[in-house]
């Protein structure tokens, strides 16, 4: 058997294997699927009662409220959901360690460490999309689906839970020793509430052009100004394209520094 | 692997598993360093760790045949492999549980059939008898004796002397990460005049601070091992 095709098939073994460890973070995810479901309709139904409905009555009839907050709610129901998984990772890493297993397997580590993130975004992706005809529902005629460009939708929904699922190994890989709290209130809670959730990136800029400025480094902003972007139309929000390659960007440096502190913080090969 | 608390055992066993890296050293599998090639020293390895590091969000089948899967075995293979790794280790009951809902030894012989779903060539079973039943034990033990008469080495670390003494084709004491000995049971007790190993080890112990570092002269077939840590072994120790 020649060099390269002794290579072609460790490279074909490796990749079954990356294969299969994703399919089996999915059969525990199918077990919660329900569950999770549930849990994002609740989500998705209180706040569009509240902010579709109340608080539109509240603020008057200028703006469609309803489906602004829909978007990003759909948006960051992938954030908090795999933000749970630090959590989980966390309690593992002080307790069974199952990690250790996935780290043990046939496949380059920074492979296994990745493949978890993506099932990470991928599960996540599963749940969000699933809210997009719920929010119809709710909202009804308040809520156009056919201004959506699906195309740049589907973009957004890769580029975000892609982003979503290595922040959030990020997150796991700088927890060690720091309190869950702490980094909650520091540095979710900020990034969460700059986020350009309740307003636009524009309506920031008008208000205070210096903080929209600084806000540039939040990734969430280009999470919910690219959905926006694709779901309610270009106009008034940051161009689409930016916000899909910047997305990609802090996906590729969440995922290098994650690896990176991982390897040293759990010792392995 | 013998030694007290605190000697390196599981240490030595999660390096040479790869699942810790060597601060120094390295391991060699067929003459070369496993770091060079680590996807296919990890197919041949089981490793079992002490503290059962199992999958709790899928149940005992499904579990046994990713472990199958990963390392590349036919769905005709693991399947068939699955049916007899339950039945040797009477997991028929619990086939369909989560691991959260299996007792302690359960735990510990799903963790050991999961470690050998894919016939490892070399099996490192880190403390595999600790807290089980005196039939659990014994019924383990077997296994042990089987996969070593099949061709398999197996690297096991223990406490217990009897169990070293049974099972052992040779013994490694270690103490603060080094090789104190290394030889088969036999020679040991011949060496230090004691009728049984125990007693080897105990006086081992007693006289540890005039112990010298002692190489091997005899090999198992599948590894060798260079130092892992600064500390532990000052030359080449073929295992």
């Amino acid at each position: 058997m020649s060099v390269q095709s002794v290579q072609k098939k460790h490279n074909l073994s490796v990749l079954i294997t990356a294969g299969q460890l994703f399919r089996k973070e999915m059969s525990s995810f199918y077990k919660q699927l329900v569950s999770k479901l549930v849990d994002a309709v609740i989500n998705v139904s209180l706040m569009i009662i509240v902010f579709g409905y109340f608080i539109q009555q509240q603020i008057g009839s200028g703006n469609n409220f309803g489906p602004f907050i829909l978007i990003g709610t759909i948006a960051s129901l992938g954030f908090w959901d795999t933000l749970g998984k630090v959590g989980d990772m966390i309690t593992d890493f002080s307790g069974p360690r199952t990690i250790t297993y996935t780290l043990s397997l046939p496949m380059p580590s920074w492979l296994a460490l990745s493949v978890l993130a993506v099932s990470w975004a991928v599960t996540s992706l599963v749940i969000s999309c699933s809210m997009l005809p719920v929010g119809k529902l709710l909202l009804y005629n308040k809520f156009d689906l056919s201004i959506i460009s699906y195309w740049r939708l589907g973009i957004m929904f890769i580029c975000s839970h892609l982003f979503f699922g290595f922040f959030s190994l990020w997150l796991v890989s700088i927890l060690k020793g720091a309190n869950i709290t702490t980094v909650w209130l520091r540095v979710i809670n900020p990034l969460y509430t700059f986020g350009c959730f309740w307003y636009s990136w524009k309506t920031m800029g008008q208000i205070s052009p210096v903080l929209s400025s600084i806000n540039l480094i939040n990734p969430l902003v280009y999470v919910m100004e690219g959905f926006r972007a694709a779901t309610l139309g270009q106009e008034g929000y940051m161009p689409f394209w930016i916000c899909a390659v910047a997305l990609l960007g802090f996906t590729f440096l969440c995922a290098v520094d994650a690896i990176s502190r991982l390897r040293k913080q759990l010792d392995f090969v | 692997m013998l030694g007290v608390n605190g000697a390196g055992r599981t240490t030595l066993s999660s390096i040479i598993g790869t699942v810790k890296a060597a601060t120094s050293g390295d391991i060699l599998w067929n003459g070369r360093s496993v770091y060079s090639q680590l996807i296919e020293y990890r197919r041949i390895l089981g490793f079992c760790p002490q503290i059962p590091n199992l999958d709790l969000g899928i149940t005992v089948q499904q579990s046994l045949l990713f472990a199958g899967r990963f390392f590349c075995l036919s769905e005709r293979d693991v399947l068939q492999r699955r049916a007899e790794l339950i039945k040797e280790f009477g997991l028929e009951k619990y086939v369909d549980a989560l691991p959260s809902a299996l007792s302690g030894g359960y735990k510990q012989r799903f963790l050991i059939a999961r470690t050998l779903m894919h016939r490892p060539k070399l099996v490192i079973l880190d403390e595999p008898t600790v807290g089980l039943d005196p039939h659990i034990r014994q019924h383990l033990w077997e296994v042990i004796r089987r996969l070593r008469d099949g061709g398999v080495t197996v690297l096991l670390t223990t406490h217990y002397l009897d169990e070293a003494e049974i099972l052992s084709d040779r013994v490694c004491v270690l103490d603060a990460g080094k090789i104190l000995v290394l030889d088969t049971p036999e020679n040991l007790k011949r060496n230090y005049q004691k009728d049984k190993l125990e007693d080897v080890f105990l006086h081992l112990v007693a006289s540890l601070a005039e112990t010298t570092v002692t190489t091997a002269t005899t090999a198992i077939p599948a590894l060798s091992t260079t130092s892992a840590t600064p500390e532990m072994v000052e030359e080449e120790v073929v295992l």
